[in-house]
């Protein structure tokens, strides 16, 4: 009897509490992405030797000084995969931010100029033809083939990517702009003598952005898939920078003698910041409405003419 | 304020929706005048063009053929040009019926209807913009205090008073309202319509009130247009029109309204 009363009291408390509170389960939502991130930022505190130099002889198996063993070179395998997270999450941000300005801008431009006339329609339609094609391009084949009409660069190496993963973000905002386009407040906003380009920033994209934002991530982990991929087959990063597909494939001649430290280490970092990432990117939509009630609250108080 | 008089003169407006062979016409040829001092009423059923008469009217849609002159000028004349179209726009202003997407949901309603005052009227002074949005709050009956809310944040009603706010911020000379209180359950539609009515009178300016309802058609306006099928079947004074209609489908209206007598209700008031 005694235990019923005091959860009713407790009870609106805690659902109280869990309304106000919404970091909880954002943190734990982020966690992977938060880890994976850190451990790039904080790469030289966490490895213990220089990822670029000769540090012990060659192919030592891993031990209590070198963790994940020593590659064909004599690097330790644990520095360079712990900066290989540095070059992943470099790429993979630069990738995810880029990937998805562009995308909302050009599908915000796809979804507006359909149904208009002139020059606009042209190439809306244009750009909505190329990037279904683009779409049905091999992620891998397409990047393979702009690394190598660029030549291996960092930024040939980003515009590849870019322009793999951008068609998501695109295809999205276009579908949320064929939408809002068609609401009333639209015409509202014409009628009170907003001009077409400020509506489309202030009232469109707003209102449009919501499955690029949360597709974000996704692209993070599709690029660190890509860039493995690519330092797998020797067109990605240049040699001696800890990059995991490169260390992957470099390992592979010794994997058959029995020495596997040196492909399975990397190997195993990238399965698991992927499922990390996705999994961070699958909890972002139910923690979303979460963190932007926090935000959007004290705009409440702001403009009161009372 | 300006009591500046205006003419509104549609001749021979036309409007075709579709392509060829699908080929819809949605307001068959329509002359029609509308005066500073008009109080326009335009009753008809769903699909009848009354809708799309009011858009015309206001541009968001294009007449197929004839013309529409505002002062003597042809609207697609005031709309081709920035200052023409904010000119136009800040003379003649629209509410539409649907109340939850006539507000951007990201908005509060103090920027929604500061916006239409900034850019028709060139007011920025924030000082100024309050006290012209305290003003408006006070002649609607508005809450200055929900200024500060998002739309989802309230009922139909207030919403549908706040799209008054944003269109009538401007002072405009003529008031086209589409079928502004269908979506309102009854009480709230008569504080709607009283809030119209009265700010109307006040101002001394035009309206065009589109609507399937006839009470709340009859209450609020003077003339009357009754359309089927994208044609006018009826048109004149509102009190001779509900006396004696002349159209089978006005009589059909009429007959159809099961409610008090219009004319008692507007009495009543």
């Amino acid at each position: 009897m005694a235990e019923t009363h005091v959860s009713a009291v407790l009870l609106p408390r805690a659902r109280a509490a869990r309304t106000h509170f919404p970091w909880g389960g954002a943190a734990a939502a982020f966690l992977p992405l938060i880890v994976i991130v850190l451990v790039a930022v904080l790469a030289p505190l966490i490895a213990p030797h220089d990822p670029e130099k000769t540090v012990a002889d060659t192919r030592l198996a891993p031990s209590g000084e070198f963790w994940f063993g020593t590659d064909s070179v004599g690097m330790d395998v644990f520095s360079r995969v712990v900066f290989g997270a540095r070059i992943a999450v470099r790429f993979g941000i630069t990738v995810a931010v880029c990937a998805t300005a562009i995308g909302i801008l050009v599908g915000t431009f796809i979804g507006l100029s359909e149904r208009s006339r002139g020059i606009q329609s042209a190439l809306g339609g244009a750009l909505n033809r190329v990037s279904d094609y683009i779409v049905a391009i091999p992620d891998i084949i397409l990047a393979i083939v702009v690394v190598g009409i660029m030549g291996a660069s960092d930024l040939s190496l980003l515009i590849a990517i870019v322009l793999t993963l951008v068609q998501a973000p695109i295809k999205l905002t276009r579908m949320e702009v064929l939408r809002v386009r068609n609401e009333a407040y639209l015409e509202a906003a014409e009628l009170g003598g907003e001009s077409r380009a400020r509506a489309a920033f202030v009232h469109v994209i707003p209102n449009s952005i919501g499955p690029a934002m949360r597709n974000m991530p996704l692209i993070f982990g599709n690029c660190v898939i890509i860039l493995a991929s690519l330092g797998f087959i020797g067109v990605g990063v240049n040699a001696p920078t800890p990059e995991w597909g490169y260390m992957i494939s470099s390992g592979l001649s010794d994997l058959m003698l029995g020495e596997w430290w040196e492909t399975v280490f990397p190997a195993v970092f990238v399965f698991l910041s992927v499922l990390g990432i996705a999994y961070s990117s699958r909890a972002i939509p139910r923690v979303w409405p979460r963190i932007a009630a926090a935000f959007s609250t004290p705009s409440k108080k702001r403009k009161n003419l009372a | 304020m300006s009591q500046e008089a205006f003419t509104l003169r549609l001749a021979g407006v036309r409007k075709d929706f579709g392509h060829r062979r699908r080929r819809i016409t949605a307001v068959q040829p329509i002359e029609l005048e509308v005066r500073s001092d008009s109080r326009l009423g335009v009753i008809g059923e769903s699909g009848s063009g009354k809708s799309t008469l009011a858009r015309m009217i206001v541009g968001l849609e294009k007449p197929t053929a004839g013309t529409i002159e505002f002062n003597g000028r042809p609207v697609v004349d005031w709309l081709s040009s920035r200052t023409g179209r904010l000119e136009y726009r800040r003379r003649v202003q629209y509410v539409a019926q649907d109340t939850s997407s006539s507000f951007d949901p990201r908005q509060t309603l103090f920027e929604a209807v500061a916006t239409p005052l900034r850019f028709l009227c060139g007011v920025t002074d924030p000082h100024e913009v309050r006290s012209r949005l305290r003003r408006i709050a006070d002649e609607l009956a508005l809450d200055p205090a929900m200024f500060g809310r998002r739309p989802h944040q309230l009922s139909g009603g207030q919403r549908q008073r706040f799209s008054l706010a944003r269109a009538l911020v401007v002072e405009p000379r003529l008031l086209i309202c589409d079928e502004v209180v269908s979506a309102l359950d009854v009480s709230v539609q008569g504080t709607v319509l009283n809030l119209i009515k009265s700010y109307v009178s006040r101002h001394g300016m035009g309206l065009v009130f589109v609507a399937h309802g006839l009470p709340a058609v009859s209450f609020i306006s003077s003339e009357l247009i009754v359309m089927k099928r994208g044609a006018v079947v009826e048109r004149g004074n509102v009190a001779e029109v509900l006396a004696a209609p002349s159209h089978p489908y006005t009589r059909e209206l009429l007959s159809a309204y099961s409610g008090p007598d219009p004319v008692s209700l507007e009495a009543a008031r």
